[in-house]
């Protein structure tokens, strides 16, 4: 890749609009090239600039404890970032990937993991208590591959997201898959990741979410769970 | 970003930490950050204080909704609070992160709820008019009012082609490809009136004398 060619893409790169592949391509050049790195970091304050051109509104004032409360109530981390690296390319969820390789399979994998699902909402019914969603930034329980990684779920006023900031690569055809499990014991995929590192998933409304759960799956996902979760984190209204 | 507070407030702050921040002083940008990267609240609030209006702001143009701009507001800060550790200067402003966080955060919840969103073709139009918006404190409001009439003169000094698809891009989220299917013109030359529309925001930006930030 030439300098001018990656020249070329620090525009879409710092408008947003630049493809995964692109991004990528430009974090790679820049690494070792201070002039680009300038140019970036010179265009990415024209960028912002343009924010400017909406007339500033004072947020509800109510918002202000609230916001800083939520954020507080984080986990801080310590990993670099690339802080203009943040937008991602548009990847829409396909559900035409998300199709297991027979019936027959299907029926063994939602076995296993029914089980588990099934000891998890028992675990919401019975009486072991779990721990209730005060703030809105909860870290899911991580195991197996996914032990050490930091996974938390972002509460926003009427919607969720996960994130990651250093989510393990899933392997060659593989992919981390985010499910939610229903209070009435319906398991429905959340999305579907096929990269290791940063990773913002949004979840959208949650009512009647008993369980958010995340297994590695073939490359597109699976239709269900292959699985126990290697990371979990239970819901509680 | 000119910063003209000499106080601030916090109901947040804490004991401890290695970046304590004065509450007489006027810290720039980049010291609060530090300070928020040591645990430091007060920073925190401070931070919000100088900038929930840009981010709030900005979403709720994005996104049509109020609603939706409190969430997208309260995540900026809760990333603001969590990898205040990794700011790198020289990759742009806190300002400018902070933009780069909330268009982030903004598109994904566009393309969540595939809203159906206007085409800002006209940086004069409706989408920028300054009078239909409840500001900020007085002093801010004419910082701002100045800051603003300031880029959307250099916008509209952009050639339309230009001017069209860094829009799109910029308020719409919109991507290379959807760019080029809107505009009918192949992708090469999206890229290129990206680039060279950045570049000319950025002459008349530079010519316009205002100052940036610490």
């Amino acid at each position: 890749m030439s300098h001018d060619t990656v020249v070329a893409l620090i525009a879409p790169y710092v408008l947003g609009s630049a493809t995964e592949d692109e991004r990528h391509l430009v974090d790679a050049h820049i690494d070792t090239c201070a002039p680009c790195r300038e140019e970036l970091a010179s265009l990415a304050e024209t960028a912002a600039e343009m924010a400017h051109m909406v007339p500033l509104e004072t947020p509800p004032a109510h918002l202000r404890d609230r916001v800083l409360a939520a954020a507080v109530g984080a986990a801080q981390h310590a990993e670099p970032a690339a802080q203009v690296v943040e937008l991602r390319p548009r990847r829409r969820f396909d559900l035409q990937r998300l199709l297991v390789p027979s019936l027959a399979a299907a029926c063994g994998l939602l076995a296993i993991f029914s089980v588990w699902s099934s000891v998890r909402i028992a675990d919401l019914q019975g009486g072991r208590t779990p721990p209730t969603v005060q703030a809105s930034a909860q870290p899911l329980k991580a195991s197996g591959a996914l032990s050490g990684t930091t996974i938390t779920l972002i509460e926003g006023k009427r919607s969720y997201r996960l994130d990651a900031k250093s989510l393990p690569d899933p392997g060659r055809n593989r992919a981390w898959q985010v499910w939610r499990i229903d209070t009435d014991d319906q398991v429905a995929s959340l999305g579907v990741i096929e990269h290791g590192g940063r990773m913002t998933l949004p979840l959208g409304n949650l009512d009647g979410v008993a369980v958010i759960a995340i297994t590695l799956e073939p490359a597109g996902g699976s239709k269900l769970p292959s699985g126990t979760p290697l990371a979990e984190r239970t819901l509680v209204a | 970003m000119i910063d003209r507070r000499t106080t601030m407030r916090s109901p947040l702050r804490r004991q401890g930490g290695h970046h304590r921040v004065s509450t007489t002083t006027v810290p720039a940008d980049t010291d609060l950050i530090d300070a928020v990267a040591s645990g430091d609240e007060t920073a925190l609030a401070a931070l919000y204080d100088r900038h929930a209006a840009l981010v709030y702001s900005l979403a709720k143009r994005m996104l049509r909704s109020a609603e939706r701009a409190e969430d997208v507001l309260q995540d900026v800060f809760t990333q603001v609070w969590q990898r205040a550790g990794s700011f790198d200067v020289t990759r742009g402003s806190v300002a400018a992160w902070l933009v780069v966080l909330t268009r982030s955060r903004t598109i994904d919840e566009l393309r969540l709820a595939h809203t159906s969103r206007e085409i800002p073709m006209d940086a004069s139009g409706p989408l920028f008019d300054v009078q239909d918006s409840t500001v900020v404190a007085p002093d801010d409001r004419v910082i701002g009012a100045i800051r603003s009439e300031r880029v959307r003169k250099a916008v509209s000094h952009l050639s339309e082609p230009h001017r069209v698809v860094i829009m799109l891009a910029y308020f719409d989220g919109r991507s290379q490809t959807e760019i080029a299917e809107i505009v009918g013109v192949p992708l090469g030359t999206v890229k290129t009136r990206m680039y060279h529309g950045l570049l000319r925001l950025r002459e008349f930006l530079g010519s316009s004398g205002w100052e940036g930030e610490s």
